[in-house]
């Protein structure tokens, strides 16, 4: 799939790479003198000596001390860091400038519904370039919206409305861009197999598919 | 061990339903009962069990007590615990079926509209008697450790296993009666109609708040036994008392202290506002400060040492490494927008397992083995202790490290499909499980076929250890107090005392 990989996900990876790296330097810090220590201080023949305990001291409590702060700065740092690498995960959009669609999960499939009613389930056509905002619930038990190239989700709970929101990369003339949804709370028998498709239409490409649906969903009765 | 025995065969079932797409071994229904089942037994049913019962023996040991403050009570709390682990595994064996839900029994999942079946009220009235009994059993630790020690064993001379003890009977008196109430609130829903899970006016967070209330503390009710049982096995091993000890002990508090208010994250994908996805990552981020000064404390007790490398040593640094993996994973899900892709993948299922499967169980294990000696008075065979652990070692990471990688797999799900790109991944860990479930099981057969040589064969405290339980010397003065605890060491005194010799 050579796809773009949308803009949330370019700011979660950048914020989980940083995160990574901090971890991996951390844990290698710990493990390596671990090891060492076991390999340098390993009993050899012939050896007697009585080794005294580390108390606590005024250096040691001092150690503890130094050491939560450096841990406290670093984490502290991070968090920032995080909140600056993804913008846009904060802040709710404005809706007057997004596409808001509502989601109902229910036991085994999630179906959409578009600002003019038209409703389609198990797949979600959306347009290039734009906001969308998901009002999301449940008819049944808990279930979540998970976007997955998009990295962001969120819980379907019957008798609540949770909001989540995307944008949805550029796309040109006819090309469509597929994305996958799927649910990750174990919701029942068929919690594998439910999911939905997402497809990115360029602009005039999707208001005509809207017109479409819109037209034949008004004959039926919508 | 009969209930390790039933729930890692579960967890091998599961990862032969996942060795391959599209696997038809299970259906979704009855992976989801194994996958439930799996997770209660595990976490409710041995990893805590094992940890108490290793206390049991050792803690009044430690202290110079005869056995635990109220025995009668002892038994009953074992009987009970025993009965409701019947209860659930039979669970499965009524119409309908067992609990489907996963461990974390969600609602309005576990609710008698969604989950009819009279298998799941019985799983969850399972989980109400248990609590009875681990309440039981943290008023008698709990005790007997204030009340029960004998003259000379003051409180700064409390040895750590039974800190540790100490802290995790005060977590479970606190925490468990949540899990009680949430139990036989879901009970009265299932039962006698009431809505307080099935209402859609909340009762799904309800729920949601209730059980990780209880579960988080759960959690680190699992792990502190181990931290103390690899604290003492370290000590031991290296023959030097803990790094800084009442820094430790100090940060070890604080933890327990902690760990009841970082619950929320677990919930951070339920559209709760944003400052308390906020606080919740605060809290969860400090906690992990005194947690890897624990590790840290732990690891520096190595330093400038002399270790003895055994196979209760082994486990214990390999309790140490799985921790520090564990633990920086858990610190990344304690960022909410990192965590909406974490949740509910196998990213988190490797981070639990690394801290579960791999430190509890490893420093259990490694407690077994450390203290097998001075339980049995005979000796485990030490080469295939060594070779057990290198292959149980590898086995397990083999396992678990490719769930890092899954970020995009759903947790509970029975199959995949081959376009997933999932398919090598679940196939490495299959293999896995398969390396790691035989091996750790002939770990602890290892302690078992000890059984079969004639008691008193060998040294009752090969490791020379100078700790209360193995001396016998409560006082520290360098008599044995205690007859009935042997005395077999003539070196005097205990980690808590500084020596007067210096090493030069």
């Amino acid at each position: 799939m050579d796809q773009p990989i949308p803009a949330s996900a370019v700011d979660w990876n950048n914020f989980f790479d940083l995160a990574t790296i901090i971890a991996i330097v951390a844990m290698s810090i710990v493990i390596a003198a671990m090891i060492i220590f076991t390999i340098k201080y390993r009993e050899r023949k012939g050896q007697l000596r009585f080794i005294p305990e580390i108390g606590l001291s005024k250096s040691r409590a001092r150690d503890a001390v130094i050491f939560a702060a450096i841990s406290i700065i670093l984490l502290f740092s991070l968090t920032i860091a995080g909140e600056r690498l993804t913008p846009n995960a904060r802040f709710e959009p404005n809706v007057s400038q997004s596409l808001v669609i509502s989601v109902s999960a229910y036991q085994w499939d999630f179906k959409f519904e578009y600002p003019n009613g038209v409703n389609t389930t198990r797949q979600v056509f959306l347009p290039a370039n734009t906001t969308i905002m998901f009002n999301v619930t449940s008819e049944d038990v808990m279930h979540n919206f998970y976007l997955v190239q998009y990295k962001v989700s969120i819980d379907a709970i019957p008798g609540r409305s949770n909001v989540i929101w995307i944008t949805t990369p550029p796309v040109t003339g006819n090309n469509t861009l597929s994305y996958q949804i799927v649910c990750k709370e174990l919701c029942g028998e068929y919690h594998t197999f439910m999911g939905a498709n997402m497809t990115v239409l360029s602009l005039p490409t999707f208001n005509q598919w809207l017109n479409n649906q819109t037209s034949s969903n008004s004959t039926s009765g919508g | 061990m009969g209930f390790l025995i039933v729930a890692g065969s579960f967890g091998e079932l599961m990862r032969t339903q996942l060795a391959v797409p599209n696997n038809t071994l299970l259906d979704p229904f009855q992976y989801s009962e194994t996958v439930t089942l799996h997770g209660l037994l595990m976490i409710l049913w041995v990893l805590s069990p094992l940890g108490v019962g290793i206390a049991n023996y050792i803690v009044p040991l430690q202290i110079g007590a005869k056995d635990l403050a109220f025995p009668r009570l002892n038994a009953t709390s074992y009987f009970t615990y025993l009965f409701s682990g019947v209860l659930l595994v039979g669970s499965i064996f009524l119409p309908g079926g067992g609990a489907a839900t996963g461990w974390t029994l969600y609602a309005p999942l576990n609710t008698i509209q969604f989950s009819p079946q009279s298998g799941a009220t019985l799983a969850i009235l399972a989980l109400a008697l248990l609590s009875v009994s681990v309440t039981m059993s943290s008023i008698n630790f709990i005790t007997t450790i204030v009340k029960n020690r004998t003259k000379g064993v003051t409180w700064k001379r409390l040895p750590i296993f039974t800190w540790s003890i100490l802290m995790t009977m005060a977590l479970m008196l606190f925490a468990f009666p949540t899990l009680a109430a949430g139990a036989l609130l879901l009970t009265s829903d299932r039962i006698f109609g009431t809505i307080f899970f099935s209402s859609t006016v909340g009762g799904s967070i309800l729920w949601d708040l209730l059980f990780w209330f209880f579960g988080h503390p759960e959690v680190y009710i699992v792990v502190l036994p181990a931290i103390g049982i690899i604290a003492e096995v370290f000590m031991t091993s290296a023959k030097r008392g803990l790094f800084a000890r009442t820094v430790f002990l100090f940060e070890l508090g604080a933890v327990t202290f902690l760990s009841v208010d970082v619950w929320m994250h677990h919930m951070f994908t339920t559209g709760v506002n944003y400052t308390l996805l906020q606080t919740f990552s605060i809290t969860t981020l400090a906690i992990s400060i005194p947690f890897e000064g624990v590790v840290i404390g732990l690891v520096l007790t190595l330093y400038k040492s002399r270790i003895k490398i055994t196979t209760p040593f082994l486990f214990c640094l390999a309790a140490i490494f799985t921790v520090t993996l564990g633990g920086v994973t858990g610190v990344l899900q304690a960022f909410p927008v990192l965590d909406y892709a974490f949740r509910g993948t196998y990213w988190v299922v490797g981070h639990f397992h690394y801290v579960m499967a791999g430190t509890t169980l490893f420093a259990l294990i490694g407690g077994l083995y450390y203290w097998w000696p001075k339980i049995t008075k005979r000796m485990y065979n030490e080469t295939i202790g060594i070779i057990t652990f290198i292959i149980s070692f590898i086995g397990f990471n083999i396992l678990y490290f490719p769930y890092f990688f899954m970020i995009d797999m759903p947790r509970r799900v029975a199959t995949f499909t081959y376009t997933s790109g999932l398919a090598s991944l679940n196939l490495t860990a299959t293999v896995g499980a398969y390396i790691f479930g035989p091996a750790f099981l002939l770990a602890v057969l290892n302690l078992a076929f000890s059984l079969r040589k004639a008691s008193s064969e060998t040294n009752a405290n090969p490791w020379e250890a100078k700790e209360m339980e193995w001396t016998g010397d409560y006082s520290g003065t360098g008599q044995a107090t205690s007859t009935e605890n042997g005395g077999t060491s003539s070196i005097t005194g205990d980690y808590t005392k500084k020596s007067k010799e210096i090493e030069k």
